[in-house]
């Protein structure tokens, strides 16, 4: 594998400094002095400049202050062939059976992922199809590792594929006893936080956790792109040109799910009735 | 369509935007008839709730007829007229299925703003900022109504839009105020704001068997309303010294059994601590001014419950936990859970126990709605609750 990415769970490769320490120290003034004049300068801006520069000055003095304290040099992104890795997990009133029967769906698949296009599942290969506003389609094919009836799906990127990425995902029965936890864990390569998805595993674990119990609790992705808005500020529409990351940038229009009906285990099609509200009052 | 858009810190204007219509397929389309402007929408005018952008349309109180329904929208039809709950449910996570409504888990899309400041995300809400949605609001002639087969609730002919357009939000939030402070036959309580909530929340404590309820605000107009049409008794604060002293005096020296703050984080004040709030809210250290909050702790009795229905955004300063701990108060928040009290609510007026539209002062057009914020924002006028008609002329100035 290019960027000799592993499955989630296996240890980071430990990187190993060899800049001086005299450079280190250099780098994390620079950085702690840049992150003083990002603050300065978000302090004196306001509305969104000012909370993306804030943003900035924040991350890259914790980055100073954390290189500091492990006595590495200072980094402002992961090195090539580190992972990047997550997990996250959720719970969704539906049985583990439904889940893993969901997920397994190549349509849902494509709506729950931010920016996929499409999905093709032929055997143990799946393509999918990531089309991002800035760096364009790109297809990643990964191949399933792994697979539980009802428990678990895991799957890694094909040999050679130009994204690294690897992922699980786990339905386990709620200790309620009532729906389940979904943890899903994913790894990516450097590429593929820059030319996949564009979000870290970490965003990408959690947003498509979050639509997926959408679809499958609510019957649709609760979204606002399309609603009507008045004059935008001219940041706010430079903003608009890049879709929003988080965000439900996808429009189920016309696939609704059918929603669960009734405690989790019992027949969809059982009327649920709007409950009427509490007749003591 | 006509619509009025929030353009920046105390600046709102009616602008003509897009008709909104259907998206997901649990959408509606609602022609709205009649519409208001609440307390919670003055802490959108003067700045204080985070992630409001120019343009967005604002609005959460609203009625109006079906014009339009998705895919998957069974139990309305084209035609029908209905009251819309201000927080948006999907009525199936474990949150709905709870009847705590305004915490439901698939509705607010910016769920990870929300995530960020609070840890976990409660239910989107119409016009109210993009950290609870970014969903445009029914100031407007038209809104669109997700998940609209579960909150809105249709309402009869005979009953006129200012009997019902309160189901909305106020009525709801005011009953759930007194519900949540678990009145015993004969309780006193006690309400710091006499606006719309808290006139609401002193009917619903009577109805739900208080035997007094003392109301405590500045404006006279809105004392007397709280003594006439609901027989409380009141304090004006600005006549006391101290208002938990006078009501330790009202009380026997024992303090009300609950304590309901129907203000929120734009209390006024002018004590020294008060001060201070307002130059912190001015230099962004602070994002609420909570005296009455912390008055409502000081005043409580010991065992007592407070109830706060008025909306706190960030972070507070100076709160006394400590009296509140050492006094074991049981503490109940939060954004009204409306669906929940749609129906017994709308019976309640339908038997003629109450006619909700007793707090109406100011009948306007939507052109008239930037005046209409000031208005209600500085209490000029007696103003109370406005209503707009999004259809209406503008009336000739
Ligand atoms: N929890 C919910 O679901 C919900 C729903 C609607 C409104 N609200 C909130 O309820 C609050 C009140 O809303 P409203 O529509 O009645 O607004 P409003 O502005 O008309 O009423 C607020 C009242 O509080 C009074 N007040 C200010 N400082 C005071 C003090 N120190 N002591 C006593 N009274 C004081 C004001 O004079 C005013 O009469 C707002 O914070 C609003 O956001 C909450
Ligand atoms: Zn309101
Ligand atoms: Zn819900």
């Amino acid at each position: 594998m290019a960027e000799g990415i592993a499955a989630p769970g296996s240890p980071p490769q430990s990187q190993v400094s060899r800049s001086s320490q005299d450079q280190q120290r250099f780098g994390i003034a620079a950085g702690a002095a840049a992150a003083g004049g990002l603050l300065l300068a978000g302090l004196w801006l306001h509305a969104w400049p000012r909370v993306l520069l804030l943003s900035a000055a924040g991350c890259l003095g914790f980055r100073a202050f954390r290189a500091q304290q492990r006595g590495e040099p200072l980094r402002l992104w992961a090195q090539r062939g580190t992972n990047i890795e997550s997990e996250d997990a959720i719970s969704i009133l539906r049985t583990p059976q439904e889940l893993y029967q969901s997920w397994n769906d190549t349509e849902l698949l494509r709506q729950i992922i931010p920016y996929c296009r499409g999905v093709e599942r032929s055997g143990q290969r799946m393509r999918f199809t990531i089309e991002r506003p800035v760096t364009g389609a790109v297809e990643m094919e990964s191949e399933i590792t792994q697979e539980l009836e009802n428990r678990l799906l895991a799957w890694e990127a094909v040999p050679g594929a130009e994204i690294q990425s690897a992922g699980e995902v786990r339905f386990e029965p709620d200790p309620s006893g009532r729906g389940s936890i979904v943890r899903l864990r994913l790894a990516t390569g450097p590429s593929g936080w820059l030319r996949g998805f564009g979000l870290s595993a970490k965003q990408q674990a959690h947003t498509e956790l979050r639509r997926f119990k959408q679809l499958m609790e609510a019957g649709e992705i609760a979204t606002i792109q399309g609603q009507p808005h008045g004059q935008r500020s001219a940041m706010a529409r430079l903003e608009r040109l890049v879709p929003e990351p988080l965000g439900s940038d996808i429009m189920p229009a016309e696939y609704a799910r059918p929603r669960r009906r009734g405690p989790v285990g019992e027949p969809l099609e059982r009327e649920r009735a709007i409950r009427p509200a509490r007749e003591a009052i | 369509m006509k619509a009025l858009c929030w353009q920046g810190k105390e600046q709102v204007g009616v602008e003509t935007v897009s008709d909104p219509h259907i998206i997901n397929p649990h959408d509606a389309v609602v022609r709205i008839t009649s519409t208001a402007i609440c307390g919670s929408d003055l802490h959108l005018f003067d700045g204080y709730i985070p992630s409001m952008e120019q343009g967005d349309i604002l609005g959460h109180e609203f009625m109006g007829e079906v014009v339009e329904i998705g895919s998957a929208v069974r139990n309305l039809a084209v035609g029908d007229r209905v009251v819309v709950p201000f927080p948006i449910a999907c009525g199936h996570c474990y949150f709905c299925e709870h009847e705590l409504w305004s915490l439901c888990d698939n509705t607010n899309p910016n769920a990870w703003m929300a995530e960020k400041l609070f840890g976990y995300s409660p239910a989107g809400i119409f016009g109210y900022s993009h950290m609870l949605g970014g969903y445009a609001g029914g100031q407007a002639q038209y809104a669109r109504v997700p998940f609209a087969d579960i909150g809105p609730i249709k309402v009869p002919e005979r009953l006129s839009d200012e009997q019902v357009l309160f189901l909305s939000d106020i009525f709801p939030t005011g009953y759930m105020a007194a519900e949540n402070c678990d009145i015993k036959p004969g309780d006193t309580v006690a309400v710091w704001g006499c606006g719309p909530v808290g006139q609401f929340a002193i009917k619903s404590a009577f109805l739900l068997g208080a035997g007094r309820v003392i109301a405590i605000d500045r404006f006279p107009e809105r004392l007397r309303l709280a003594r006439e049409s609901a027989r409380a008794e009141t304090i004006n604060y600005e006549e006391v010294d101290d208002v938990p002293g006078q009501l330790a005096l009202m009380t026997g020296g024992r303090g009300p059994d609950a304590c309901i703050d129907a203000v929120g984080m734009e209390a006024h004040g002018t004590s020294l601590l008060a001060r201070m709030d307002a130059a912190k809210q001015k230099l962004m250290l602070e994002t609420g001014r909570p005296n009455v909050l912390r008055e409502a702790i000081r005043a409580c009795r010991k065992g007592g419950v407070l109830s706060v229905a008025g909306v706190y955004g960030g972070f507070l300063d100076t709160i006394p936990f400590g009296a509140a701990f050492n006094k074991g108060l049981r503490i109940a928040t939060g954004q009204c859970h409306v669906q929940r009290y749609l129906r017994p609510l709308l019976d309640r007026v339908q038997r003629n126990e109450i006619d909700p539209s007793f707090i109406i002062t100011h009948r306007l057009s939507l052109d008239e709605a930037p005046r209409a914020y000031e208005i209600f924002r500085d209490k000029k006028e007696n103003c109370v609750k406005v209503v707009l008609d999004p259809w209406a002329a503008p009336k000739a100035a």
